[in-house]
């Protein structure tokens, strides 16, 4: 109003006659249902759909990996990488801090510490993670298992090509045969106290993940005495049938050659039957043409008994 | 400036509400003459509010002040369009990946989910279409086809079946059979000396030992060398990683999903670009041109003069 002409001439100052409103406040109404509305059908009607391929977003977000993890009958679920391949759950563990003192402020320092305190810092060193980098991640649930795992199985270990990519970010496809990493399933419990009991045996040549795990299973450092001792719900090997190899990657190839030909002549008997009713023809050309000759020569006899007109 | 005023007269910053329509011209805008300082007469349809249309920017030589409501209305447009467009690209984000909703959406046995591995090593989820056992694109232009033969390779991801194929072979593709086969045949090759030496000691003469490198190694004699060694099928590692490029080396040669395998897909293709479907018109016509040449005949036959009868 400092100026000596209203804005637009004061259009939008117009109070509606219900409820008093100026016009430019029903704008604002209409604006925020407008949001909410497209933030409801986003989230709930195209979202939604998603829910299992979050994960790619989540990955893209944190700048990680994603995993699809697939059992023997392919059934396929989106993972982090964390869960994926790491054995334990670095987050489960007790951590124990030591107090500072005793007295209000120390306590005080206490609560502050063990309130900030972010478990990667007890496995990372600074140069790995700064004190900000950690509580950034503490409060923006930025996980950090596969750093730890990488750190304390050894880099060389760590197998970190990806298979593939889908829309930007790196994913890995790994079959999880026997539900190792399922949390729940027996033969993850079995593995995680083996691992456990393999690394306070061996701390220079720990197991943290899957794949050391499946390795050392392979080339024998973990013997099949051990295995059937310590953790006996769980295969390293599972047999494929010959008929799945034969039905996946078949050896006579001309089924697929003769596929598509196959489904054309199923196009074609289906044009065919359709045009079925013009089989006809023949038949009704032939009746038609027999009936106009009988007719005619119906006729002529009738002409010919007639006899001459009378003039 | 805020301005503490009466909401109906007021004239501290040269604007006047007029409540009666005959004192005022009923136009926004128009400006009488209040002890020399021109002010504006408000109409009675408008009621300012001395915060909203306070103006914190005055333009045109302070003719023309921009209220606050305008401000906080540019806010709220912004947010919307914060909003919307934090959603178009969080949609976006996951483009690669649409078909799996497309394919959920429309539920029908044609309407396929399908993981296309490509050789530039990227994954996409499509919809595809799936029909007399071959799966191919819904645009003719796309002229790229595999067969599906196996329902063990058929995929599962969140309650929704899924076919794996790859551009440079015609047949979907199974994971966990691709797995299998790469790993015994990696270790067949790695073992020669070793197989050499066990079938010479046991005079085993069907069993080839000699690497399987490609697929007519594999069909010549890989896969019946193979069942010997395993007969029951081949052992898997329970935990592994798949690289879809690793068995490439085994994929037979010139059957990439584009040329369908050879030239009896490309022969069906022509032909079925040939084929119109007619309609129904088109498949009535002839016998209906049929019916009424039989009638046009009996009815000449009928009444054509006989010699002058």
């Amino acid at each position: 109003m400092a100026g000596e002409t209203l804005f637009l001439g004061g259009i939008f100052d117009i109070q509606d006659p219900f409820f008093g409103l100026p016009i430019y406040a029903w704008l604002w109404i209409f604006v925020l249902f407008l949001t909410l509305c497209t933030w409801l059908t986003f989230r709930y009607a195209v979202w939604t759909k998603y829910t299992v391929l979050w994960g790619l977003y989540d990955a893209f977000k944190a700048h990680s990996k994603a995993v699809f993890t697939f059992d023997i009958r392919l059934g396929a679920e989106l993972l982090s990488e964390a869960r994926a391949k790491i054995i334990a759950d670095y987050s489960k563990y007790e951590y124990v801090l030591a107090d500072v003192g005793a007295g209000f402020f120390a306590k005080f320092h206490n609560f502050l510490r063990r309130f900030l305190f972010y478990y990667p810092t007890a496995y990372l060193d600074s140069s790995e993670l700064s004190s900000e980098e950690a509580i950034l991640n503490k409060f923006g649930h930025v996980n950090m298992d596969v750093q730890i795992a990488k750190k304390l199985e050894g880099e060389t270990d760590w197998i970190d090509i990806p298979s593939v990519s889908i829309g930007g970010i790196d994913t890995d496809l790994v079959l999880d045969a026997d539900r190792w990493s399922i949390p729940k399933s027996l033969q993850h419990k079995e593995i995680e106290k083996f691992r456990d009991a393999w690394n306070d045996t061996y701390p220079d040549d720990r197991i943290e993940s899957y794949m050391k795990l499946q390795r050392y299973m392979l080339n024998g450092k973990i013997t099949q005495e051990d295995m059937a001792r310590e953790t006996p719900h769980v295969k390293s090997m599972i047999i494929i049938p010959w008929i799945r190899i034969d039905s996946a990657f078949p050896t006579v190839i001309e089924d697929n050659e003769q596929a598509g030909a196959r489904r054309q002549q199923a196009k074609d008997d289906e044009q065919n039957i359709a045009n079925a009713i013009n089989k006809y023809i023949p038949y009704v050309l032939g009746a038609g043409i027999g009936f106009a000759f009988l007719i005619l020569v119906f006729r002529f006899a009738t002409v010919a008994m007639a006899g001459p007109k009378p003039v | 400036m805020i301005p503490f005023f009466d909401e109906s007269v007021y004239v501290a910053n040269q604007v006047v509400t007029n409540n009666t329509q005959e004192a005022g011209t009923g136009i926004a805008g128009a400006t009488i003459n209040i002890g020399g300082i021109p002010a504006q007469i408000v109409p009675s349809a408008i009621h300012l509010n001395p915060v909203l249309d306070w103006s914190p920017i005055t333009l045109a030589n302070g003719t023309i002040g921009l209220p606050l409501w305008l401000f906080i209305s540019a806010g709220v447009v912004l947010f919307f369009l914060y909003v919307l467009l934090k959603w178009i690209f969080k949609i976006r984000r996951m483009g690669a990946v649409k078909g799996y909703v497309t394919a959920a959406d429309k539920g029908t046995q044609e309407d396929i989910q399908v993981w296309v591995f490509g050789k530039t090593k990227k994954l996409t989820i499509e919809c595809l279409k799936y029909w007399g056992s071959m799966i191919h694109y819904p645009a003719n232009i796309k002229i790229t086809k595999w067969y599906h033969s196996s329902i063990m390779a058929t995929i599962t991801l969140g309650g929704q079946t899924a076919v794996a194929v790859s551009d440079d072979y015609d047949h979907t593709r199974d994971i966990v059979s691709e797995i299998a086969l790469t790993e015994a045949m990696e270790l067949f090759n790695a073992n020669q000396e070793n197989l050499q030496a066990y079938k010479d000691e046991h005079n085993i003469g069907s069993l080839t030992v000699s690497p399987i490198s490609s697929f007519n190694d594999y069909r010549n004699y890989g896969r019946k060398t193979l069942e010997m060694l395993y007969p029951e099928g081949l052992p898997i590692p329970s935990f592994s990683m798949f690289d879809h490029t690793k068995f490439r080396k085994i994929f037979p040669k010139g059957r990439d999903g584009d040329l369908q395998g050879g030239i009896f897909l490309r022969k069906s293709r022509k032909l079925r670009e040939r084929i119109r479907d007619e309609g129904w018109l088109g498949k009535v016509l002839p016998l209906a041109i049929c019916v009424v040449f039989v009638m046009v005949m009996i009815i000449g036959a009928s009444y054509a003069p006989l010699g002058g009868h």
